[in-house]
């Protein structure tokens, strides 16, 4: 077994021993794929889902209200690592559902080193 | 209909059409993110800075970014920004508002490698606008 193999099995394993410190999610995904200039919306692919597992590592709630910041309501941010292999292409159309229904949108900047995949994600609404 | 909603569609008009179309230039919004969009594409920018003639008038400047692959010269460049020339200077767009937006002349600023994505050139095509509401 090649080293990189090697990595992507621990990696795994590492998401199985840590049980429920990982969250469950799901995932949406969709890309967009042209915009109509007539009608003023984006086209999208279909929305492919799937249950992953991801670790929190980061929750932060910046101050907001101010001119040309968000309101607080909606300027939570999480950081969350998932594995590579679960989450490819990740880009400002696609979402994550908590379990307790709460859906979260992804945002850039990703940072992916081919076996952990770390994304923002912000509050829908 | 009100200005600005009148403004995008008389603008954005342009690029629905089935001439633009034929042209083969990928063309984005802003506030667009795409997947696969490929080296050659512009993006449109609407900026209404400016007073108009009254006040259900407004001018300011259309600016679209040019991207093309870097390292291939200029000529891609000038070819995009003459075939937006042929849509847009000089150009009068009759809205369904009884209003109308027109074009002047355009200019052409060649930028560098993108900042964002240096294996793109960029180059930026701006064009006063004036859109008159009645």
């Amino acid at each position: 077994m090649g080293y990189d193999a090697i990595v992507k099995k621990n990696v795994q394993k590492a998401f199985k021993t840590i049980g429920d410190l990982a969250s469950t999610v799901t995932l949406s995904q969709k890309n967009s794929n042209g915009f109509n200039f007539a009608t003023q919306v984006v086209s999208t692919t279909s929305i492919t889902t799937k249950v992953i597992k991801g670790l929190l590592v980061e929750q932060k709630k910046p101050i907001g209200g101010a001119r040309e910041q968000p309101l607080l309501s909606t300027s939570l941010q999480m950081a969350f690592q998932f594995q590579s292999a679960d989450l490819k292409d990740p880009d400002i159309y696609d979402t994550i559902t908590m379990q307790n229904g709460e859906v979260w949108k992804m945002v850039p900047p990703y940072k992916d080193d081919g076996y952990l995949i770390t994304v923002n994600v912000s509050k829908e609404a | 209909m009100d200005k600005y909603t009148a403004l995008y569609e008389d603008v954005y008009s342009v690029f629905a059409t089935s001439d633009w179309n034929a042209e083969s230039i990928k063309t984005f919004p802003e506030n667009f993110v795409g997947n696969n969009v490929g080296s050659t594409y512009i993006r449109v920018a609407i900026l209404p800075s400016s007073n108009g003639a009254n006040w259900r008038s407004v001018s300011g400047l259309v600016m679209i970014d040019i991207f093309v692959p870097a390292g291939g010269g200029t000529r891609s460049i000038t070819q995009i920004a003459d075939k937006l020339d042929k849509y847009l200077a000089g150009q009068e767009f009759k809205n369904t508002n009884n209003g109308k937006t027109s074009f002047i002349g355009s200019t052409l600023s060649v930028l560098g490698n993108d900042r964002d994505n240096p294996s793109l050139y960029r180059a930026s095509y701006s064009i006063p606008f004036n859109y008159f509401g009645v």
